[in-house]
């Protein structure tokens, strides 16, 4: 069987952006210091017995509880696959109403979406937007899949170099 | 221009300004609080306006009258936003 090495590359790039994306703008826009609904806080205490970071624990949570940046780069990714960049801004809007039904404010969600369409757009040249919708699945596949304990203190660790907590 | 080339993107670029001009116009607070439930001149308006705007595109179609039209709901919308999507106090 050929493997085609090129393919291989474009996802392990649009991995790394999404992976960029997403957590810069969850962590700068306040997920890793408070939970946002009690399932979040459940999950952080949850994690913190198991021997993980509380403040990870909550970024996880609050992933798992609203649409934050995470889903935004996957809406995006999907949305400017189908619709091209105008796509995006539909995610946008989507995104910022899933949030208020979520007890969100919406930064992280919106902002997280419309940066990810906009990074998408500049690198359309080079990865095609379906590299992305894969390249979304793999970055959130190493936070919420692999190993919980691990991840919750990688994000914990990047809010506190951060200054976020 | 940024995407394409094309004149219709002018209209995106029309409906935000409008809603920005209506948002001052109708008392929006020029300051951005991130924990706040409330809207704000810039949030979420823009977005709304962007958003709408390209909801307009694909369903109808962008003229100059829907772009406008579109800019005086967004920042509506954002001035009400906390009636229409309240926060419940909880975890702050």
């Amino acid at each position: 069987m050929e493997v085609n090495w090129m393919d291989f590359i474009k996802l392990l790039i649009s991995t790394g952006v999404c992976w960029t994306n997403f957590v810069l703008v969850d962590t700068y826009f306040g997920l890793p210091r408070k939970p946002g609904v009690s399932g979040a806080e459940v999950i952080g205490k949850t994690l913190e017995r198991m021997g993980g970071d509380i403040n990870g624990g909550y970024f996880m949570g609050n992933i798992v509880c609203s649409p934050d940046a995470s889903a935004g780069t996957l809406m995006a990714s999907i949305f400017y696959y189908l619709l091209g960049f105008k796509g995006g801004l539909i995610a946008a809007l989507l995104i910022f109403i899933g949030n208020r039904l979520c007890n969100d404010p919406g930064y992280a969600g919106t902002l997280g979406t419309f940066s990810a369409t906009v990074l998408i757009h500049l690198l359309s040249g080079f990865i095609e937007p379906k590299y992305f919708i894969g390249g979304m699945v793999v970055a959130i596949f190493t936070i919420q899949g692999l190993y919980h304990v691990g991840a919750s203190k990688v994000l914990g660790y990047i809010g506190r170099k951060l200054g976020m907590i | 221009m940024l995407v394409g080339g094309k004149l219709e993107y002018l209209y995106y670029i029309l409906s935000v300004v409008t809603s920005l001009v209506v948002g001052l116009v109708i008392g929006l607070p020029p300051k951005v609080d991130i924990n706040s439930f409330k809207g704000n001149l810039f949030f979420p308006t823009v977005f709304i306006a962007l958003g709408l705007a390209a909801v307009t595109d694909f369903l109808f179609t962008l003229n100059l009258v829907f772009s406008i039209l579109v800019g005086v709901v967004s920042s509506l919308f954002s001035k009400y936003v906390d009636v229409i999507f309240p926060g419940v106090s909880y975890g702050g």
